[in-house]
């Protein structure tokens, strides 16, 4: 049977099927005489929803929809689908059974040889385990022109495709081979849901066999952002990645990042669609996953943070069981209430390698508030929301490392001023010398930073409670320090009155602070700044006042005074 | 309801598609006779309001 479809078409079916059911569900009758009528409008509802909606789906998150650019098929006139198998691109190309006959002969010769393959692969790897030379294994070059051959029949023949699929959770080549050629993305899409759901964690393969198998797998799909957020959505799979720690960590974290922060940066109205996962993994956080989740996801989250907090901390409105609303997008998410959401952070914060990139989304998330509200600081609600996510970071941060690591690289990103990264599409002076994300740049320097600073030995120094503290005294620096490099938002800020010479002396203080190395001393060095201003400069003393009474900075301050900074 | 019109085979092709016509025909048919039933009722109950307000008016006559 012939397969394909037309996108605009499909988006238009959907759009009515959605609003059929809509319709469907609003119609009701109590009268005796209407009971067979209304029984049929609530199958036929029910039959749109469980059948047409879900098929309908399926295809608009597929690739084919992300990649077809225009229809070729309105100018197709009548002319069937499969008439243009020709003309139309592999992914869109009629599959079935019948779209290209595989020879029965040609099917058996290559799964014979991925099958030997296989077992030479598996008696390398033992052998590897065990120390000695991999003899027998296969070469680099018979595994990528087996990859080769596999690839260009999982394009022509659905059939073949789906039965490698299958196989991939037994034989573990079919997933390493996604490495050595040039497959379709919806079947190392295919492939990645198949292996990470059920036989992960829970089965009784050969772990780390079947993890590098996997890991391959999520590799090959890293460059497809949106092929990514669509394999995240999978609940089961997002969960299969956030509890299974054998994955490899760079994979997980790069795939992570890719469809969290890469996805939505391509196209933001899929916020909601990243938002989606958060939201089941912050569920996921406050149940089976309490304990923690793997390396690679947790830094994946970090990582992407840059993407969210522009939308994020603003919903955070107060602590406990108020839930947190993300209505930056429609319909708006609930994510969980604010408890839940510390358990998030808290299982993120766990693992040792998302630490420094928190850090480095909070200083940068700073930074960013502070040029974007210019003058009007003390008049908008920016400033405080700013103060509560750092207030939620702080809780999220029982143990002492994790606050001293990210404070670090609080500091860190702090000295580099790296500013203007939050929201989508911002600052590509970061991204330039380099290829990848935005936010996998701020998480590489922040690990580098960090472990600079883990390397000299300093964390035995400092208290706990950090966090806040040190988010305290990044909004004072960054309060005083933007104006004195924009004369433009003076004037707003209600800071005309401060002369050249006192904002001269401004940014000498802050140059002081951003040299010094050691926490102490930087603390003390504000606590000088804060000092001089209070006493000298009485324009901005009352700035600096003012935006210290708005919520969550207050409690920023009490939270520094209690760990001893004052 | 014209789902049909807008989920035909230039829409879509395939095992699945073809399965949610035919269960969206048949859905439209029942509809359809479910419909055609409530009118039907409906027109019994007018027939029955007829013939109940002439018993009332000829008792009135009577009546009166």
């Amino acid at each position: 049977m012939e397969v394909g479809y037309e996108p605009s078409r499909i988006h238009e079916l959907s759009r009515r099927t959605q609003e059929a059911v809509d319709r469907l569900g609003g119609l009701t009758s109590s009268d005796p005489a209407a009971a067979n009528a209304i029984r049929t409008l609530r199958l036929t509802r029910a039959n749109l929803e469980d059948h047409w909606m879900p098929a309908l789906r399926e295809i608009e998150r597929s690739d084919t929809m992300l990649r077809w650019r225009a229809s070729r098929l309105s100018a197709s006139g009548s002319l069937p689908l499969n008439v243009l198998s020709g003309s139309l691109p592999d992914h869109l190309r009629p599959g079935g059974a019948g779209a290209v006959a595989m020879p029965t002969k040609r099917r058996d010769q290559l799964l014979r040889r991925l099958d030997f393959f296989d077992r030479k692969a598996k008696s390398g790897d033992a052998a590897l385990r065990e120390g000695t030379a991999p003899v027998g294994a296969p070469t680099d070059g018979e595994l990528a022109d087996l990859g080769r051959q596999l690839a260009l029949w999982v394009r022509r023949n659905d059939r073949f495709a789906h039965e490698l699929v299958e196989l991939s959770v037994s034989n573990l080549l079919v997933g390493r081979l996604l490495a050595e050629a040039s497959f379709p993305a919806s079947f190392a899409w295919d492939v990645a849901r198949r292996m990470a759901v059920p036989n992960g964690p829970d089965s009784h393969v050969d772990h780390d066999r079947y993890a590098l198998s996997l890991s391959t797998a999520l590799a090959s799909l890293t460059d497809d952002s949106a092929a990514c957020l669509d394999l995240l959505l999978d609940q089961p799979t997002a969960y299969a990645l956030a509890s299974w720690d054998a994955l490899n960590t760079a994979i997980v974290s790069e795939f992570a990042v890719s469809g969290l922060y890469g996805a939505v940066d391509a196209d933001p109205d899929r916020l909601a669609d990243g938002y989606s996962v958060l939201r089941f993994l912050t569920r996921a956080t406050n149940g089976p996953l309490d304990g923690g989740m793997s390396a690679g996801m947790a830094l994946g989250i970090a990582a992407s943070l840059p993407g969210y907090l522009d939308t994020l901390a603003p919903a955070i409105e107060q602590e406990g069981a108020t839930p947190v609303v993300i209505r930056a997008v429609s319909p708006s998410i609930e994510l969980g209430t604010y408890d839940d959401l510390v358990d998030l952070f808290g299982a993120v914060i766990r693992s040792p390698e998302a630490q420094p990139a928190i850090g480095t989304a909070l200083a940068a998330y700073t930074f960013e508030t502070f040029e974007r509200v210019a003058g009007d600081a003390t008049r908008r609600p920016d400033v405080s929301h700013l103060a509560d996510f750092a207030d939620l970071i702080g809780d999220a941060s029982s143990a002492e490392q994790a606050e001293l690591v990210i404070t670090a690289a609080i500091d860190e990103a702090r000295h580099r001023h790296l500013d203007g990264l939050i929201g989508f599409g911002t600052n590509v002076a970061l991204l330039a010398g380099g290829a990848g994300s935005v936010a996998r740049s701020i998480a590489g320097r922040a690990v580098q930073a960090a472990t600079r600073w883990r390397d000299d030995g300093e964390p035995h120094r400092l208290p706990e409670g950090r966090i806040p503290a040190q988010a305290y005294d990044l909004i004072t620096v960054a309060a005083v320090s933007v104006p004195a490099s924009n004369p433009s938002m003076r004037h707003d800020a209600g800071l005309d009155d401060v002369t050249a010479t006192e904002w001269a002396e401004v940014t000498r203080h802050v140059d002081v602070i951003e040299q010094l190395d050691d926490p102490h001393s930087r603390m003390l060095a504000v606590g000088d700044l804060d000092h001089w201003i209070d006493t000298s400069v009485p324009a901005l003393a009352a700035y600096l006042l003012e935006l210290r009474k708005m919520p969550g900075v207050s409690e920023l301050k009490e939270r520094r005074a209690a760990a001893g900074a004052d | 309801m014209h789902l049909d019109r807008y989920g035909d085979v230039d829409t879509w092709r395939g095992s699945r598609p073809e399965l949610c016509r035919a269960t969206l025909a048949a859905n439209q048919h029942q509809l359809h006779s479910a419909a055609d039933e409530l009118r039907s009722i409906a027109y019994r109950f007018e027939q029955q309001a007829q013939e109940l307000e002439a018993v009332a008016r000829s008792q009135i006559g009577v009546a009166g």
